[in-house]
């Protein structure tokens, strides 16, 4: 009799050790609960306090990556569109905010409904970065206001700092696209 | 006496196993409530009869967009959709290698929306693209293929080293469907009733490079060459979802693809006014995905397409087949008056919002 609970307690020991000294990979499981855009969005947002210093200006409204979207979202007031965008699988949502000239992107973190502003997105030159580049301008006037330490690919330059890129795509030699992003992973 | 002892032996060691397989399968997610897109690869191979004329791959836009039961019943074309979240070009490939296996049908139509991504993604999406394959050497190359830099190998043979952790985070869910699942599609086809009208978009972003990466193509070559190798049929398809925008310039590339290569490509958003789509009232989330009303109209549109260019059977005469499409059926529109039927008590459907069934 003894001899079958130890056995049994050993069998139990191994089960016990072989599900527990598996890869932990941070110790939060796979079911997914985070949101995923089925649009350009495709990673999940690293949260982290510090404040970049690419941030987008409005109206004397500074919005901030990764900041809570309420209060911002509260001082620009109504906006002229409103598009949501649930994922395939999870249950957070990524929101679109039009005000004018230009697009504010919100996510919200699985079922917390709380919202996070997670890009800018100009849509025409009647806004610009804080630094006076907007749509049309040329590489060399972003050069000359933000310098050389971009990443470059193919038509995308990207300036980092902290948790933000702001990012220039250029064709036929004018600014298409300007963004402010959150970095993901 | 040496004899007792293997035999012992042998006993603990399925007795360890036993155990190993009871908790591994009460831990892994059950994928039966808010993300049962979870559950949909592992479906098909509780199907009795593998045996498809087509055979779909691919996204969202395929799983939420295309019925397979309006083919039967339009066309007597049997098909079943392999879909699964987020589902990458790379789970594709081998998510039809596995198929193969089972089953050689005419047909193959591989949702191209993939093609915008040319690295992985997101470990949960991996999950539900390949924990529910069977184990094999497609299930591992899969996984290699997919894994992102945090992720092992190892897990994907013994997913309980991955979800151990969850036992904090077990749910009567867990228990509920430990041993038996209930089935979640229609042969892949993930219904959904309610209605969302289409109200406005993004504007779509200026792209610094609209050139599809070069692994994409490289596993599309290897699918087409999986078919060729197969006498297999395949056609590439973009499905009518207005957003995520598909862009001309990927357009271009599919139609230049599909000609270098023989294959058939067709965008379906070049036929909206054909298929008859009103996205008022076909679409449950403002254009992202059919309903049902819309998933069924454009698989008759879809279904005439496939008879018209390849030489599809109509097999509703056969009776074998007519019985298990008839039970198949029978579920299906099962499905769809209980769905309106909670439409109508709550205003929403309870197996898609977990967290206001909770409230409720």
């Amino acid at each position: 009799m003894k001899i079958k609970f130890k056995i049994l307690t050993i069998m139990m020991a191994i089960v016990l050790i072989l599900a527990s000294c598996g890869s932990n990979n941070g110790g939060e499981s796979p079911t997914p609960t985070e949101p995923q855009s089925t649009g350009n969005n495709t990673n999940s947002p690293v949260t982290t306090e510090e404040k970049s210093k690419y941030f987008f200006e409005h109206n004397g409204i500074s919005i901030y990556m990764n900041d809570k979207a309420e209060p911002v979202l509260d001082a620009l007031g109504e906006p002229m569109h409103y598009f949501e965008s649930p994922s395939c699988a999870f249950q957070g949502i990524d929101r679109v905010y039009t005000y004018s000239g230009f697009e504010l992107y919100t996510y919200t973190d699985g079922d917390d409904d709380t919202e996070y502003i997670f890009s800018v997105v100009f849509m025409n030159d009647g806004v610009e970065t804080r630094e006076g580049i907007t749509l049309s301008n040329k590489l060399n006037d972003i050069i000359s206001k933000y310098g050389n330490d971009y990443d470059q690919k193919n038509d995308k330059y990207t300036y980092t700092d902290a948790n933000t890129t702001l990012a220039f795509v250029i064709k036929d030699e004018e600014v298409v696209d300007v963004s402010y992003n959150l970095i993901v992973n | 006496m040496k004899n007792k002892k293997i035999i012992s032996i042998l006993i603990i060691f399925l007795i360890i196993a036993g155990l190993y397989v009871l908790l591994q399968s009460l831990l892994m997610p059950k994928y039966m409530t808010k993300i049962v897109e979870g559950a949909l690869i592992s479906e098909y191979y509780h199907e009795k009869n593998k045996d498809h004329d087509v055979i779909f791959i691919g996204d969202c836009e395929v799983y939420e967009n295309f019925s397979p039961i309006t083919l039967w019943e339009e066309y007597g074309i049997t098909s079943y959709i392999r879909g699964s979240a987020q589902q990458l070009i790379w789970h594709s490939y081998y998510l039809l290698e596995d198929t193969l296996k089972y089953e050689k049908p005419d047909v193959v139509v591989f949702s191209v929306l993939s093609m915008m991504y040319d690295e992985p993604q997101n470990e949960a999406y991996n999950r539900m693209s390949i924990d529910g394959m069977p184990l094999s050497l497609t299930k591992l190359r899969s996984a290699k293929a997919a894994m992102m830099p945090e992720e092992d190998l190892i897990t994907y043979v013994f997913p309980l080293l991955r979800y151990h952790s969850r036992w904090n985070e077990l749910s009567e869910e867990d228990f509920k469907y430990w041993f038996k699942k209930d089935q979640i599609a229609h042969n892949g086809y993930l219904m959904r009733v309610d209605a969302k009208p289409v109200d406005t978009f993004p504007k779509p972003r200026a792209l610094a490079d609209y050139k599809f990466g070069d692994i994409c193509y490289e596993y599309l070559d290897k699918m087409t060459q999986l078919c060729k190798d197969n006498d297999i049929e395949l056609v590439l398809l973009k499905a009518p979802s207005l957003y995520p925008h598909w862009y001309d310039e990927w357009d271009e590339q599919m139609v230049d693809y599909a000609a270098k290569n023989d294959l058939l490509y067709i965008n379906l958003l070049d036929y909206l006014d054909e298929m008859g789509l009103d996205f008022n009232t076909d679409t449950y989330d403002a254009g992202l995905h059919l309903n049902l009303a819309g998933a069924e109209k454009t698989s008759v549109f879809f279904g005439k397409y496939l008879k018209d260019n390849f030489n599809l059977i109509d097999k509703r005469n056969d009776p074998e087949l007519k019985a298990l499409w008839d039970d198949k059926s029978a579920y299906y529109y099962n499905m769809e008056q209980e769905q309106y039927q909670e439409l109508e008590e709550y205003g929403y459907l309870l197996k898609f919002n977990l967290k206001r069934t909770e409230e409720k």
